[in-house]
């Protein structure tokens, strides 16, 4: 087999067939370009998912010009929402007074269900296991 | 010869010999899967899983002798042995002991199917299906002199591939292994809970093997059928995982959930109205929206509910 060069993509896409993945990694076996390659590639994929996800500037992207100003209220409403807006104030000091939102230790979790499955047998414990999110 | 690897070395000739082993079905796969997480190898490979557009890659390099194991993957270093796990952080090694463990066994819905002979890295191997109910749920390419797999498949109720994991180099034998687990910097010991749970015993042919602390008030119910695994980690609803802000939604039974696909597992995250939770695992899609359909629903709270828990508990 020549270099499989867009095949390596794929097969991290999960694009190729079995018996395409088994002449890759037949080919793989024979030549440390490629390897390098792959590693280089799947490390690439890892640090782009790595990467924040930024919200675009208004008006960058189609569909998300500023939006228009609201049109005022008129005043009986406006009374009413002001009245909502008390509710919903005083509302929120009670919530307030109980704890905020707290992060979650996915690293933990990662770690406790890993070294649980390694315990036993299992399709993961023979694959392997590499990484939390 | 012990028993059990007398028992591995039989079901491993029946394997590689290609005898019809549908009448110890299970036990055929249960044998076959502690056998080959047993064999002591050198070997790198690659890992990936994709679901409905989200994939996730990566190489590792796995060694295993002396019944420990260490995988070097794209996050560092994890090396496992008796019961601890050990991760690799910069310089530093963490380990986490789990203190017990359920029994382990393999559901009686998976059987052996035929297997076919083939090469793969230019050694005599095998290919094995592991049927559920009948139909082909995992395929393996075994290494026959070793039985190591060189290849896992992991299909989805379609029939499509779900994760697979190939190795690329593979060396048998008896590798050169550290002496012993590294120097940890900080171990944590997971305790069982006789309690603490509302979460079912069973699920979609799973069952709850063990039930753990998890810290900060959260808890970890492990489900196993044997072949494949998952943990559900029950939080306070006030508990949110930063990681999946961004995550892709998707819709099961109705209920949006959302996913982070990494190359072994799939986790997701959803809130119900009383606690938040994390479910991850290796288990395959069309298994996972059943088990999904039998925890609690993601939804919010009513507000006076809501209001009235925060002031009266």
């Amino acid at each position: 087999m020549t270099h499989p060069g867009d095949l390596l993509s794929a097969l991290l896409d999960g694009e190729l067939t079995p018996e395409e993945i088994g002449a890759v990694s037949e080919h793989l076996d024979m030549c440390a370009a490629c390897r390098a390659e792959l590693e280089a590639t799947a490390a690439a994929r890892t640090a782009l998912r790595s990467l924040p996800v930024l919200d675009p500037p208004p008006g960058l992207l189609p569909g998300t010009a500023p939006v228009p100003r609201r049109r005022m209220l008129r005043p009986v409403w406006g009374w009413v929402a002001a009245g909502a807006a008390a509710l919903a104030l005083s509302m929120g000091l009670v919530l307030g007074t109980a704890a905020g939102p707290a992060p979650m230790n996915l690293d933990g979790f990662s770690e406790q269900h890993t070294a649980r499955i390694l315990v036993q047998p299992g399709v993961q414990a023979v694959r392997a296991v590499v990484e939390a999110p | 010869m012990t028993r059990r690897r007398l028992l591995a070395a039989l079901t491993a000739a029946v394997v590689l010999l290609g005898i019809p082993v549908t009448a110890t079905a299970e036990d055929g796969v249960a044998e076959m899967l502690e056998h080959a997480s047993e064999a002591e190898f050198h070997g790198s490979g690659v890992v990936m899983c994709s679901w409905e557009g989200d994939s996730a890659a990566a190489t590792y390099e796995i060694t295993r002798a002396d019944g420990m194991s260490m995988i070097q993957g794209p996050g560092g270093a994890l090396m496992s042995h008796d019961g601890i796990s050990a991760m690799q952080s910069g310089s530093d090694w963490y380990g986490t002991e789990i203190e017990q463990w359920a029994a382990w066994s393999v559901s009686d819905r998976y059987s052996l199917g035929e297997t076919v002979e083939t090469t793969r890295l230019g050694r005599p191997a095998v290919i094995v299906t592991v049927l559920e109910d009948g139909r082909p749920r995992v395929r393996l390419i075994l290494d026959v002199e070793s039985t190591v797999p060189l290849s896992t498949e992991i299909l989805d109720g379609d029939g499509g591939v779900y994760c697979m994991a190939a190795l690329f180099t593979f060396d048998p034998g008896t590798p050169d292994m550290p002496g012993g687990m590294p120097e940890m910097e900080e171990m944590a010991t997971v305790h069982p809970m006789a309690e603490g749970t509302a979460l079912p015993d069973a699920i979609g042919g799973y069952r709850r093997a063990d039930v753990y602390d998890a810290g900060a008030g959260s808890v970890q119910a492990f489900y196993t059928d044997g072949v494949f695994s998952f943990s559900v980690f029950e939080a306070r609803r006030s508990d949110r995982p930063v990681e999946f802000d961004h995550a892709a939604e998707f819709d099961s039974g109705g209920s949006r959930y959302r996913r982070i696909v990494t190359p072994t597992n799939m986790w997701v995250h959803w809130s119900a109205p009383d606690r938040s939770y994390v479910l991850v695992g290796d288990l395959p899609p069309d298994h996972l929206t059943t088990v999904l359909e039998a925890l609690p629903r993601p939804g919010d709270r009513n507000v006076f509910v809501r209001l009235w828990r925060r002031i009266f508990g």
